[in-house]
């Protein structure tokens, strides 16, 4: 299953219960915004979401932003996809073993600490891409389920939530790779289309929702207009592929919901 | 006045989710907004979810008679009737409203 041949390091068991972790509460108060601002259409808002990328059901927005003369455009992308589930798309996207399957930037990535089993926080050193130097990133990641205040029979969400931390034993600025900062929320609805008279609920019957919102500032320095250009290439890319992945894990298991 | 009565109101089957499947709701249709409630008895109490539907799609459904899908967006509302009839009337009723909301709120009647 692991594309690359690398071997998945062992995930740590948890170092102490999720109340008494420091980041908890820096988790909960992330999750709660990000799945705020994930809820809200690229309409309502009024911050003037640009459309960048469009293919099929799939739209992808952005907005131009700069910081210290570094681009950083938030993103947020809508697609529609059929046969899969909310919990399916999360469960591929937070998993560790899974990573190497899908994520077909990196050269290494671990588990450095397991906050609960709801909450990894990750390393992950990425390929080199010529001339530009390495980037790596530690960041915490959180999937939750939560149920749909805004319409109680209706579909519940999943969410992923990655936020870039510090970690005493991954230091940024060790000269040789550049410290990539990040803000990612995967949110998922299921749909299910009511079978006829009762029969039961097939992949046909399916179709999940996803927003998926990120800030990324990739450090260091680059042009503009060439970071702009790989993303614009990029996350169409990246998103095609992954729920790709999602369909061809899925199809043949029970539907997870 | 006329604009705080209901249009229309009644118990019809919606769809929920996997688990609970078609369930009981009580429905309410009333300033170019349908809400629903668990039960009549609950009405009382919050809605548990409301559409507006000023840019709604009303779909009867092409197999099943007494089955109509409301839809704003990708939200989508399936709903069944006990009888073709009320059926009919939900649906011109829905219509209705649709209509009257491109011309101002409805309130200056």
């Amino acid at each position: 299953r692991i594309l690359s041949g690398m071997a998945v390091p062992v995930t740590p068991p948890p170092t102490s219960p999720m109340v008494q972790h420091h980041l908890t509460a820096e988790v909960d108060a992330v999750v709660k915004q990000q799945v705020a601002m994930a809820r809200l259409g690229v309409g309502e808002c009024g911050t003037g979401w640009q459309l960048f990328a469009e293919d099929g059901e799939m739209r992808m927005y952005r907005r131009e932003q700069e910081v210290d003369g570094m681009v950083v455009d938030p993103l947020k992308a809508v697609h529609t996809v059929k046969g899969i589930t909310g919990h399916e798309v999360c469960h591929y996207f937070f998993s560790p073993q899974y990573r190497y399957d899908w994520e077909t930037t990196l050269e290494h990535m671990n588990v450095v600490e397991t906050i609960s089993e709801d909450t990894l926080v990750f390393y992950q050193l990425h390929k080199r891409i010529w001339p530009a130097s390495q980037r790596d990133v530690v960041f915490w990641s959180h999937i939750r389920h939560l149920p749909n205040d805004q319409d109680r029979d209706g579909p519940h969400i999943w969410t992923v939530v990655n936020q870039s931390t510090e970690h005493p034993e991954y230091p940024g600025c060790s000269g040789k790779t550049v410290r990539i900062y990040l803000t990612v929320c995967l949110l998922c609805q299921t749909i299910v289309n009511p079978p006829k008279d009762g029969a039961p609920i097939s992949r046909n019957d399916i179709s999940c929702k996803i927003t998926y919102c990120s800030v990324v500032n990739p450090g260091g320095w680059a042009p503009a207009s060439v970071l702009r250009a790989v993303y614009k290439r990029e996350y169409p890319k990246f998103l095609k592929r992954f729920t790709a992945y999602v369909i061809n894990q899925s199809k043949n298991k029970p539907i997870m919901f | 006045s006329d604009f705080d009565r209901p249009q229309l109101q009644g118990t019809l089957h919606k769809w929920t989710n996997y688990i609970h499947g078609w369930q009981d709701r009580y429905i309410v249709l009333k300033n170019g907004t349908l809400s629903y409630y668990k039960s009549e008895h609950e009405s009382g109490y919050g809605c548990r979810g409301a559409i507006s539907l000023a840019k709604a799609t009303i779909k009867p459904h092409e197999f099943d008679e007494c089955r109509f899908d409301v839809s704003v967006n990708d939200c989508v509302w399936y709903l069944r009737a006990d009888s073709v009839e009320s059926r009919q009337q939900w649906i011109d009723a829905l219509e209705l409203c649709k209509g009257e909301s491109g011309y101002g709120t409805g309130s200056e009647n």
